[in-house]
């Protein structure tokens, strides 16, 4: 067989039955309704070349995530705050570990919550945790919608 | 021919995608198996690249699905999902375009003609998609759009200008074009095909 493009579109188009004329190329000249007519069999009988499996559906980002990090920020920061309380009234800490609980000043204090950054303070320590910047991608295809 | 506008199973392609949108495994599944070869049509119809389709089709099938929920009300499915569809290829296309221009730039040669098919891809349908393709790559991607959406998918003109955000004045007159050219690319060819 030949691989001349011409030979395989032959071959191609022999094997084809062009679709009863659509409307609109209905009242086009005889060539043209050949030409329109074979690329519309071509394109009813293409398949994507391998099943592919349903993707999973990914959770929207809704603005309740930042606030869900603050909480998990401020749950630990409490946490190491109360422990050491804990543990001396368990009877389990030394007078070493008990010394080391943060004085009341030390403590985390929430500074700000905005959409992209939480800010905590303990003592001399600032922390801001930060929203990663969204990726620099071209304008939403369903924006013109 | 397979028109978005005609159904073609139990449950045309409104009713499938408002059932996918209620979030049910089934009626996503559903939804997905009628679609994805649609989608796929379109990327490679748009795109004319098999492989480029391939991948997109999927990126799209996954776009769509995330925003089956959030469709305009009263925006019919097929049009919203052709205008989806659309904007994600030429975001690829242009990718594409600015990709070529650096590598061509930085080889400081022109791209190599497509390699001959070799025997796997001379399989029927992997020729005729390839066919397919390398026949709408020789279009303008404008002339494209309006041929693949108007006559290949059987959207009207006020749907397809939609999509492509010109007039229907301006989808009509690149249809006209883009056929023009097909005839004279394909008319050659297909004579002498159905004298043989």
């Amino acid at each position: 067989m030949s691989d001349d493009p011409a030979d395989r579109l032959r071959r191609a188009w022999s094997r084809l039955e062009p679709p009863a004329p659509a409307d609109s190329w209905r009242d086009a000249d005889p060539a043209t309704r050949r030409a329109v007519g074979w690329l519309a069999a071509a394109w009813e009988r293409v398949e994507p070349p391998a099943p592919v499996p349903l993707p999973r559906r990914r959770p929207a980002p809704g603005p309740a995530r930042p606030l869900l990090a603050a909480a998990a920020v401020l749950l630990v920061a409490g946490l190491g705050a109360v422990l050491p309380h804990l543990l001396v009234r368990a009877g389990g800490a030394t007078e070493a570990t008990a010394a080391a609980a943060p004085p009341a000043a030390d403590r985390p204090r929430l500074i700000a919550t905005r959409p992209d950054r939480v800010e905590l303070r303990a003592g001399t320590v600032h922390l801001t945790l930060l929203r990663p910047p969204a990726a620099p991608a071209g304008p939403d295809p369903t924006e013109a919608e | 021919m397979v028109s978005p506008h005609r159904p073609t199973g139990p449950e045309p392609p409104d009713a499938l995608a408002a059932a996918a949108a209620t979030g049910r495994p089934e009626a996503q599944a559903a939804w997905f198996r009628a679609e994805h070869p649609r989608v796929y049509r379109l990327c490679l119809g748009l795109l004319a690249d098999p492989a480029a389709a391939e991948e997109l089709a999927q990126d799209a099938m996954i776009h769509l699905l995330d925003r089956l929920d959030r469709r305009p009300p009263g925006s019919p499915y097929p049009a919203w999902r052709n205008r989806v569809v659309l904007n994600l290829c030429r975001d690829q296309a242009r990718r594409r375009a600015a990709r070529d221009r650096a590598e061509k730039a930085a080889a400081g040669r022109v791209p190599v003609a497509p390699p001959v098919l070799g025997p796997v891809e001379r399989a029927s349908a992997a020729e005729l998609r390839e066919i397919l393709a390398r026949t709408l790559a020789e279009l303008p991607p404008r002339e494209r759009e309006a041929f693949v959406l108007r006559d290949l998918e059987g959207a009207s003109t006020a749907e397809a200008s939609a999509a492509m955000e010109v007039t229907a004045a301006t989808v009509r007159s690149l249809l006209t074009l883009a056929r023009r050219r097909l005839r004279r690319l394909l008319g050659p060819v297909l004579e002498t095909g159905e004298a043989s």
